[in-house]
């Protein structure tokens, strides 16, 4: 279900999230190249379709993204980043598991 | 290789006048009893611990064979051996490049081979990652000349893995095959052609037959290599490439020991038959000859192609264009060998804090970054001393084993070179493992020297062979000569024989020590966070991506190449052995 992720550029990043319509997001900030964060593609697909009304998940391209990335400071990847109404409430570096996630986000009373 | 004429019979080390009597078979005893108690025994409690818990129990072998972990089996099969077959494809025609061209291209041609064999193979999977992505080097190039549209799926597939494998696996065939066929000679082609054969029938009549024992020893070594390499399936392979190695190192990771053990023992079983079969159907010489040197003069038995319509057919297409076709085959490959190692260099001085192609512009931040990070600056450390400590003990052991095995007429001399060759033909992960259960019983795991001895298992086989190597031209007259001046034994070992060995062991140290350096099994299984190595270091930046890493791998790649141009100076003192 690709569909339950949503895939924003420099220029729609803003206009993605204001009509994604839940206070709660996660940006997930991957590349082409970065295998870790290919093998967690399935994973936040199954958070997005678990946690759809709730949340919305975002991948991130660092490539089509670059300001965006700057803008949230990241430096490694993949990173994980959680908006609350949107200004940064969690920040995870590195491949995660599902239970991480979950537990992530679970931190965030979600 | 066999030992020289003059060493037929086992000659005692004695000195005149003095009651020292030395067997050279004695000096096989420190190496073996290494081996056995730390790689036989621990292989075979590896086998104890997956099939006893409180009894005998059949559990984890039943649940290795159930259709996910058999499909995981099929693949590395089907991974391993498609990754050998294309390294022999291209391995061969490169290697035969090599053979017949003027030593200085030759030379040229070695050191990018040897450069890509010694350099890390986490720095050069890290290569691939930034050449073969959507953006990367190759797409960009293709995109740009207007030969594609889109860029091509090259990573994360079966595709990338290949391109991955191959590269780390083809120098060490076509090193085992150069060894061949500068043995060999060019005498086969020159007499073919004298009876007017055409040069691809001279090939394949008169030619290949004979470096069959390079081709089996070089196809098997890089099978059973590629059947433990895990790092490039989790780097550059797909959903479906994971392989039994990936498997048994999550499974030690979760701590089911047993049931990685089982699957150790399944994977150990899968390169046995492999080997079985190529020593039935080839003959049994062909991994290592009655000299203990592998792949050199081996008898081999030559499977006879019936001569018929077909043979007549192929041969008059390939006499037509075998005079250029190895020659490009060898540029290609010598621009897929080293264009990876070369890339490195401007991804690592590039300013984005991520991977672009091409760099816009140049710093040395991430060099500043891996000198000012205490984590890479303590993995370096620790990798320097664990590859100190395995040089200085392959040594210690290897030397007195090279000599007890070139001098050595005793019937256990054979036994004993099939068992310490053995930990290069079983995968290193089936070692690993048992070092892990072997040390985890005596607590002694965590530390620079629990990582140092088990990856002594690997280099002193290596050590040994390169200087059993330079001791099939040592002539043993000269050491009687000492003796009947006076010198004892020792006196004679340190006085004579160490200083003619020197540039040997001087290679067999610098082989012992890159190998301890690129290795990374034993760091993770046994190292603990005390022991962390560059190569471990490097692994786990993969889940946690910054481009420091490039700028460790340029410096693991040209710490590579500076090894390998140290070790042809080395050649160059003492031709014994080179391939130049």
């Amino acid at each position: 279900m690709a569909d339950a992720l949503g895939y924003v550029s420099d220029e729609t990043f803003d206009d993605e999230l204001s009509r994604a319509g839940e206070t709660v997001i996660l940006l997930d900030f991957t590349a082409d190249w970065c295998a870790p964060c290919k093998a967690m593609e399935p994973i936040l697909e199954g958070i997005a379709e678990e946690y759809a009304g709730r949340m919305r998940v975002f991948r991130v391209d660092f490539d089509e993204c670059p300001d965006v990335a700057d803008r949230y400071q990241v430096m490694s990847l993949p990173t994980l980043i959680l908006l609350r109404d949107g200004e940064p409430v969690q920040r995870v570096r590195g491949a995660q598991n599902r239970r991480a996630i979950v537990e992530l986000l679970a931190g965030a009373e979600l | 290789m066999s030992a020289a004429p003059s060493a037929e019979r086992e000659l005692p080390v004695r000195a005149p006048g003095r009651h020292l009597r030395l067997s050279p078979t004695l000096l096989l005893v420190p190496a073996t009893v290494f081996l056995l108690v730390l790689f036989g025994w621990p292989v075979v409690n590896v086998l104890k611990q997956s099939l006893f818990d409180h009894g005998f129990t059949v559990r984890e072998y039943t649940r290795a064979f159930e259709p996910a972990y058999r499909r995981i089996l099929l693949h590395t099969i089907e991974i391993a051996l498609s990754a050998a077959g294309l390294s022999l494809l291209f391995g061969y025609p490169t290697a035969y490049v090599m053979a017949r061209v003027r030593p200085r291209v030759r030379i040229v041609m070695v050191l990018v081979v040897g450069a890509a064999y010694l350099s890390n193979p986490l720095a050069r999977n890290y290569a691939w990652i930034f050449m073969l992505g959507t953006r990367g080097v190759v797409n960009d190039t293709l995109l740009r000349l207007h030969i594609i549209h889109q860029p091509l799926d090259l990573i994360f597939n079966r595709t990338g893995l290949l391109i991955g494998m191959v590269h780390i696996l083809m120098p060490t065939v076509i090193l085992i095959l150069l060894a061949t066929m500068l043995a060999v000679g060019n005498d086969p082609l020159r007499a073919a052609a004298s009876l007017a054969a055409g040069p691809f029938t001279a090939f394949r009549r008169a030619y290949f037959p004979q470096t069959m024992s390079g081709v089996v020893a070089g196809f098997v070594l890089a099978f059973v290599i590629g059947s433990a390499i895990f790092t490039t399936a989790a780097m550059l392979g797909g959903q479906n490439d994971f392989m039994m190695s990936n498997e048994i190192v999550d499974q030690v990771q979760a701590l089911n020991w047993a049931f990685a053990g089982a699957l150790a023992v399944i994977l150990l079983g899968v390169v046995l038959v492999a080997i079985l079969i190529v020593q039935r159907f080839l003959g049994a010489g062909a991994l290592v000859d009655r000299g203990g040197v592998m792949a050199r003069n081996a008898p081999v038995r030559v499977v006879r192609v019936h001569e018929g319509r077909v043979t007549a057919a192929v041969d008059a297409v390939m006499n037509r264009c075998w005079r250029w076709l190895p020659g490009v085959v060898a540029v290609v490959v010598m621009v897929y060998l080293s264009l990876p190692l070369l890339i490195i260099l401007p991804i690592s001085l590039g300013p984005s804090r991520f991977i672009t192609w091409p760099p816009s512009g140049v710093t040395s931040t991430w060099y500043s970054k891996y000198l000012s990070e205490p984590a890479w600056r303590h993995a370096t450390v620790n990798s320097f001393e664990i590859a100190g400590i395995t040089t200085a003990l392959s040594l210690m052991l290897g030397l007195p084993a090279a000599l007890g095995l070139a001098r050595s007429r005793s019937r256990l001399r054979g036994p004993i070179l099939a068992f310490m060759l053995s930990p290069l033909i079983i995968p290193n992960i089936i070692a690993a493992i048992g070092i892990l259960f072997f040390f985890s019983k005596f607590n002694f795991t965590g530390n620079v020297f629990s990582v140092a001895l088990g990856d002594t298992i690997e280099a002193l086989p290596l050590a040994t062979l390169v200087m059993l190597a330079a001791l099939r031209n040592f002539d043993p007259a000269i050491e009687r000569a000492a003796a009947s001046l006076g010198a004892g034994p020792i006196r004679t070992v340190f006085k004579v024989t160490l200083p003619i060995l020197a540039a040997a062991t001087a290679t067999a140290a610098l082989f012992a020590f890159m190998h301890s350096f690129n290795s990374l099994l034993m760091a993770m299984f046994v190292g603990g966070i005390n022991a962390t190595t560059l190569s471990k270091q490097m692994w786990e930046s993969l889940a946690d991506f910054e481009p420091t890493i490039t700028a460790v791998s340029m410096l693991m790649v040209g710490f590579g190449l500076l090894v390998f141009i140290g070790l042809r100076l080395l050649q160059r003192r003492d031709r014994t052995g080179s391939l130049t």
